[in-house]
């Protein structure tokens, strides 16, 4: 298991302490971001090895943040979840390179799949 | 045969065989009629000459009877004049008719002229009474006596260079006598005080015919006549027909006499019908609209019969009797169209729309039996878009009116307009298809973006409960759970379930117009979050949203969901509004 904390952004308060609980019951550090401006500019500051994004939140969505990211040259692997289900959107968010893209409401179990895509799990 | 003396006569002299064929026929006869003598040469002289069809068989039963006949008859010349011929027959011998004819046709046509003039003379003279005036008119003569003196020469042109001088002559004018008709027509009641100058009587419009007067006096005519406008005392005005004459004996004593015939009230009539006549034809044929005029005569005694018989829907009538309606629709006539009805019906030329209307009506059944309903239950007027088709063969749409004028409906008449509105039913029905398309797009991406977003508003909950719920058990199947770990995840999926309840109902009283529910709201919010809801729709049909929302509102008391409709509404409406527009705005301001 890899020392780096996952990082959890989300605009929902709720899903971002439920997932941080879990994260941290299964072993992992989980550190918290409101919004993908918050990562950009405090979690610069804190390497992680796993990103779980929100794609839908007010300011830069999850697909907006992975195209930064790869932009400067930042691959850290990226997990997309979202509460949308329209196919063009999800076709989008699978297209940017994420490692994959969960549905909420999912199950653990794919969590877990996704990070030890990751190589983190 | 050389020249006789046949063709010495001015006569036509036509010589004939018991059966009427030409023997001979003179130079006068080549004149009269045109013909030469080898054209005439054996020809039947009736047919040849187009006798009368009714003139022959008298001529024939005169020679029979009495051996002659003498009478006027129309003929046709070659060049197809007709000419009024004073004709004398005479069976010269058993089997030989000699017929002179003189051309009498420009001398009858004066004498009818003259016995038209005449009869016209006495009618006016008869029906109508005179107004008489005996004018003084000594200043008059005094002021032209001294012009010329001074040595003005062209007095016509004197006075019609110098009106005031006129106004001057007339002034000097004065009324010495009236009968009781110039009393009514141009005082008020008082003989009295018409007795003074002519000026009231003249308006300045009318100079000219005053000092045409004056010309005809001064140069010794006998009497002067001519058309103009008087005006009574207190401003009436008349066309009159004004005459003065100048007898030697009254000339010299200064006095006159005038006669003036109230021409107005048949004026006005001939004029009004000869205005609205021609404004008829100018209506008719220069209006920028189809039209046709009809004659039902027939259609109109069928429809009276009818309603002696005691049919009083025409519809149930066309029901009952198949066949009726071919009948009517055959039976009533076009008579007259103008440039746009033939334009309309894209025909060659007017002739093609004249006679039965059932032609033109092919495509019209329904609207036309719903226009003779009407007119059978009396309606003056008829309105309905109907097709045409045209002799192009293509279809046309056209607004058709009937109208049945009264003062036509003696002669059973009716005036047919139709507009072609064949691109405006075009351009209805696109616009009708596109709006129906659009709300329907429109709706779809509405129940869409709908889905969606209800559908991420308890997916978040439900995905924040599922983990928690998960993570619980992750917990407990430790060997010592984490009790306080336990409780916060439980609290935690209760909250997420609540807040996922109020999603739920919130839709559920959308959808079903529920109660409102009252809270005190910042209306700004709401705005912002419609704008929110709606960000997908804008960016797909390229519109940009500016929100210029005033600070510091009070808080509102209100129904959420429901402002958040209306708010919807009014930016649904704004964007099918922009629809298909390059640049446009469009602001709401709630006030």
């Amino acid at each position: 298991m890899a020392g780096l904390p996952i990082s959890v952004i989300d605009d929902d308060e709720s899903t971002r302490i439920a997932l941080a609980g879990l994260l941290r019951l299964l072993g992992f550090e989980a550190r918290t971001y409101e919004s993908a401006e918050e990562f950009l500019t405090i979690g610069s500051l804190h390497p992680c090895c796993c990103i779980i994004s929100d794609v839908h939140m007010s300011g830069l969505s999850g697909i907006d943040l992975k195209r930064r990211l790869d932009e400067s040259g930042q691959y850290t692997p990226m997990i997309l979840i979202t509460g949308r289900s329209e196919p063009r959107l999800l076709a989008e968010a699978t297209a940017s390179g994420a490692i994959c893209v969960l549905r909420k409401p999912f199950d653990t179990e794919a969590l877990l799949a996704g990070l030890r895509q990751a190589n983190v799990a | 045969m050389g020249a006789d003396i046949f063709d010495l006569v001015q006569h036509s002299i036509v010589l004939s065989d018991r059966d009427g064929h030409v023997t001979r026929w003179n130079a006068a006869s080549e004149q009269i009629y045109g013909w030469s003598q080898t054209e005439a040469l054996g020809k039947p002289v009736h047919d040849l000459l187009k006798t009368r069809r009714k003139t022959a068989p008298l001529i024939e039963q005169g020679l029979r009877e009495s051996g002659s006949w003498e009478g006027d008859v129309e003929r046709r010349a070659a060049n197809g004049v007709v000419k009024t011929i004073r004709l004398k027959c005479v069976l010269s011998s058993p089997n030989e008719i000699v017929e002179t004819g003189a051309d009498i046709t420009d001398k009858r046509r004066l004498e009818e002229a003259l016995s038209r003039a005449e009869h016209r003379y006495y009618n006016v003279f008869r029906a109508m009474a005179v107004s008489f005036w005996e004018l003084d008119f000594t200043a008059v003569g005094g002021m032209v006596e001294r012009l010329r003196r001074a040595g003005e020469t062209d007095l016509p042109g004197y006075l019609a260079a110098n009106p005031e001088f006129v106004r001057e002559l007339i002034r000097a004018t004065q009324v010495i006598d009236v009968n009781d008709l110039s009393e009514s027509m141009f005082g008020r009641g008082e003989k009295e005080e018409m007795l003074a100058s002519l000026e009231p009587y003249w308006p300045e419009a009318s100079f000219p015919v005053y000092a045409a007067a004056v010309v005809a006096a001064v140069q010794g005519k006998p009497h002067f006549a001519a058309e103009t406008r008087l005006s009574s005392i207190d401003g009436r005005e008349y066309d009159v027909w004004f005459t003065a004459c100048f007898p030697p004996e009254m000339l010299a004593r200064g006095k006159l006499l005038i006669g003036i015939l109230d021409v107005s009230a048949d004026k006005r009539a001939k004029t009004a019908l000869e205005m609205s006549e021609e404004r008829y034809r100018s209506l008719f044929h220069f209006l920028p609209v189809a039209m046709l005029q009809v004659d039902r005569r027939e259609l109109a005694e069928v429809f009276l019969t009818l309603q002696k018989q005691g049919v009083n829907d025409l519809q149930m009538y066309f029901k009952e009797h198949p066949g009726f309606y071919e009948y009517a629709a055959n039976s009533i006539q076009v008579i007259e169209v103008n440039q746009r009805a033939v334009e309309l019906f894209r025909a060659r030329s007017a002739d093609q729309l004249m006679g039965p209307a059932a032609r033109v009506w092919s495509e019209a059944r329904e609207t036309i039996q719903a226009s003779m309903a009407s007119r059978f239950s009396g309606a003056a007027r008829f309105e309905a878009e109907m097709k045409i088709r045209a002799f192009d063969d293509q279809t046309r749409d056209a607004l058709y009116v009937a109208h049945f004028p009264e003062a036509y409906e003696r002669e059973a008449l009716g005036l047919i307009c139709m507009l072609d509105i064949s691109d405006r039913v075009e351009a209805q029905t696109k616009l009708a298809r596109m709006q129906a398309e659009f709300a329907h797009a429109a709706r779809v991406s509405m129940l869409g973006e709908l889905t969606a977003s209800i559908a991420h508003e308890v997916n978040q909950p439900l995905g924040a409960i599922l983990t928690s719920g998960e993570t619980a058990i992750r917990w407990l199947d430790r060997q010592e759970p984490n009790l306080g770990e336990l409780r916060a995840l439980a609290v935690r999926t209760v909250s997420d379930a609540r807040r996922a309840g109020d999603v739920i109902r919130r839709i559920r009283s959308m959808a079903s117009h529920g109660e409102p529910e009252l809270a005190e709201l910042a209306l700004n919010d709401v705005v912002e979050e419609v704008v929110m809801f709606l960000g997908p729709e804008l960016r797909r049909q390229a519109v940009q949203a500016t929100l210029d929302l005033a600070p510091n509102l009070p808080l509102v008391r209100g129904d959420r969901v429901q402002l958040q409709q209306v708010f919807a509404n009014l930016a649904v409406n704004a964007l099918q509004a922009m629809a298909g527009q390059e640049s446009a705005a469009s602001s709401s301001k709630p006030r």
